[in-house]
């Protein structure tokens, strides 16, 4: 019998960087609160990832074990079970999602197609992405210590990290009670709590950071994927009001002081070239997970003396077939994920060893990588701010 | 002793153990499962240590989302290696412990329910994870017990860190109360046959083995190993894990004397009690093998093998004519 020790439904241990092996991690931390959608963010973005890749060498797909086990592809084929269960012709119940009670790691691979790589080296980058109870943001006491302390570190060792927001919290907030509301279902100070800590990290190790802002469920508010109206413009200004502290805790722990913000991209990514500067990167991406969707009812509730957004939608174009579900925004996501690698493969050490050995075993996969990267943002993608990391001492 | 804690979420208040830190059990994620989804992982050791983890037990409560919530239940207890005879029926600990064999029974027949009106749907076993019912007779003796005021109260004081020994105390009947009302629930007779299924002899010593949890007689099988390990017969575990494969369960480790009894759902549900085919991982930790060995000569490879090396290491050994096993200080042995 193993030493007892808390429930902890992840090996931690799994993830750990191992040159010998050539196994690297490239992690990725999640800081949303409960139930806001995270499970479901991954699992779109792996559906718009198969559209988009349709046609190319390039996949990113769940980690398979030796066993041909997928802890992730379970999960998310769960998701989009739940996602489906709630789709009815007409109408959509959110209700059928099954919460976070344990951390999560969302393994995923970036590889090239099984073809190719019978004709090449092959080689798989891996993304790490944590998940875990977002109650525990507001309620640190509630986890194990041990597996809160690691899943602390495993945020500050993250080159990116993502910020689901609830589009509809911050967009049905219409008066002061509501949003005070919504910044307290959002967690928004604790959200800036953990982005601030993340962010020393990112200055203390001199290592670069990719900050990204992810309202989910915007089906409502852009005409770009089915909707009517485009109320784009609002729902980034209202993200501004809620976020506008953890975007600026974000730059006070990493940007340099007097920097001048207005060099261009090209600029900026040139000089870090030179310099091996570290940089930071605050974007925005909102994203339709399910896409085929619209919010048809947004109502306040108050129990035991606290409001809640009990929001019902409907079905876009109802027929009597299984409706489909059209995520949007995603690769937007990896895209810029894939920029922060490429730009960035210079200042970290371990990254920049893994992706040396990386491109002398598989060029197909750093080509893709490379080509991912600097494809152009869609129209709903804003950068908030970007910048070099300031110097120690 | 027994101690259940039970993990549950409130209509704001995210899943946490009520009235206590994280209960303290075995290394549970070496098994591949999805521990949001039914799991039910059983260990009995030779130290006459008992831990169950029972997940995915679905309550009719909702959060502020209408999203259903779920128990998750941990009992850790000690067993008395007691025969029959000497044990009290009425006594408070057999009462109790044989609640908690029903409790998984009930739990069981859930998980059934569920996954058969999920094949009436007309999915695949591919798509069949084991999904949470809608109909939890489990669920529902719980959700009796623990309301959902009183449950908000309890997550209330275990986010403030503020309960008292009499909060505690209350939490404890009341788990212990739905163990004692387990004893009393009709079981449905759809899914379990009422009568044992007896089985070949060879099978049923069988100690390590897998069947799937829509199979009638692995179930029994399985049932059977529940009840045995929790009344102490017998030691080892009783798992039901949704994602595991056979071939993955080969590199559980399972320790001499110790049975091994799996229920897996998915393509494998229907299947009928097989043997696990234990195997040793090209990519198990190896420790240096520093523990005193007897000055004794080896002549065959079970002998080897038993000293405790590696099969690979044993293999070697013979081959290379090698006799005496102090020679074999800095080979290795394995870590479990």
């Amino acid at each position: 019998m193993s030493s007892k020790k808390a429930l902890e439904a992840i090996d931690f241990q799994k993830y750990v960087d191992n040159e010998k092996e050539n196994q690297f991690f490239y992690k990725i931390g999640l800081i949303g609160p409960s139930r806001v959608g995270k499970s479901s963010m991954l699992a779109s973005l792996l559906e718009e990832a198969k559209t988009v890749f349709a046609q190319s060498l390039v996949s990113i797909e769940p980690f398979v074990d030796e066993d041909g086990i997928s802890l992730t592809k379970d999960r998310i084929k769960n998701t989009i079970n739940n996602i489906v269960s709630g789709l009815d012709y007409s109408t959509f119940d959110p209700g059928y999602g099954i919460g976070t009670a344990d951390p999560f790691i969302f393994d995923l691979v970036i590889k090239i197609s099984a073809e190719e790589k019978q004709k090449n080296k092959s080689a798989q980058l891996r993304l790490a992405i944590l998940d875990y109870p977002g109650g525990w943001l507001k309620e640190p006491q509630n986890a194990d210590q041990k597996i809160w302390k690691k899943c602390e570190q495993w945020i500050k060792d993250s080159s990116v990290i993502i910020v689901p927001i609830d589009s509809n919290l911050i967009m049905e907030a219409d008066n002061k009670e509501k949003t005070k509301a919504s910044r307290e279902l959002l967690q928004v100070l604790e959200v800036e709590k953990l982005v601030r800590d993340w962010a020393k990290g990112r200055w203390l190790k001199q290592e670069s950071g990719l900050l990204l802002f992810l309202p989910v469920k915007c089906e409502t508010y852009f005409d770009d994927n089915g909707g009517i109206y485009n109320k784009s413009q609002e729902l980034y200004q209202r993200m501004h009001q809620f976020y506008g502290d953890v975007i600026e805790a974000a730059q006070q722990e990493m940007s340099e002081k007097n920097e001048d913000n207005q060099e261009t991209t090209q600029d900026s990514f040139l000089k870090r070239m030179v310099t091996k500067t570290s940089s930071y990167t605050i974007e925005y991406h909102p994203v339709d997970t399910i896409g085929c969707i619209e919010l048809a009812n947004a109502n306040w509730e108050e129990k035991n003396g606290k409001l809640s957004l009990d929001c019902q939608y409907l079905v876009r174009n109802p027929s009597n077939y299984i409706p489909k579900r059209k995520p949007l925004g995603n690769i937007g996501v990896l895209n810029s994920i894939c920029k922060h690698m490429v730009e960035n493969r210079r200042n970290s050490g371990m990254f920049r060893k893994f992706w040396d050995k990386l491109s002398g075993n598989d060029k197909l996969l750093t080509d893709a990588i490379n080509r991912l990267s600097q494809q152009k943002p869609g129209s709903r993608f804003k950068e908030i701010a970007k910048g070099n990391i300031a110097k120690r001492g | 002793m027994l101690n259940l804690s039970i993990r549950t979420r409130g209509w704001k208040t995210d899943y946490c153990f009520l009235l206590e830190e994280n209960p303290r059990v075995p290394n549970f994620n070496t098994y591949k499962t999805d521990i949001e989804r039914p799991t039910c992982i059983l260990e009995c050791t030779e130290k006459n240590e008992g831990y169950l983890f029972l997940s995915g037990i679905p309550s009719q409560r909702k959060d502020h989302q209408g999203t259903t919530l779920r128990y998750d239940l941990v009992a850790t207890f000690n067993l008395d290696p007691l025969e029959d005879d000497s044990w009290d029926n009425n006594s408070p600990k057999k009462q109790y412990l044989m609640g908690l064999t029903n409790v998984i029974l009930l739990w069981l027949n859930d998980v059934r329910f569920a996954l058969k009106e999920s094949l009436e749907d007309d999915k695949s076993f591919e798509d069949t994870r084991l999904p949470v019912a809608t109909n939890s007779k489990l669920g529902k003796l719980i959700d009796d017990i623990l309301s959902q005021q009183y449950i908000d109260q309890v997550l209330q004081l275990t986010n403030n860190r503020n309960w008292t020994q009499d909060n505690k105390n209350k939490l404890d009947n009341q788990l212990k109360e739905i163990l004692q009302k387990s004893l009393e629930v009709g079981l449905p007779k759809v899914n379990l046959p009422e009568q044992q299924i007896d089985l070949p002899e060879q099978e049923l010593d069988l100690p390590t083995w897998w069947g799937g949890v829509n199979n009638d007689e692995s179930c029994n099988k399985w049932l059977k190993l529940v009840e045995n390990l929790i009344l102490g017969k017998t030691k080892g575990k009783a798992l039901l894990l949704n994602i595991a494969t056979p071939s993955s369960l080969g590199r559980l480790s399972v320790k001499k004397d110790e049975n091994l009894g799996v229920l897996l759902a998915k393509e494998w549900s229907r299947s009928q009690p097989e043997p696990i085919k234990l195997k040793t991982s090209q990519k198990t930790k190896l420790l240096p093998f520093t523990q005193n060995l007897p000055n004794n000569v080896i002549k065959t490879e079970e002998e080897v093998k038993k000293k405790g090396l590696l099969q690979e290491v044993a293999q070697k050994v013979i081959q290379k004519g090698k006799k005496d096993i102090n020679e074999f200080k800095g080979f290795f042995r394995r870590s479990d």
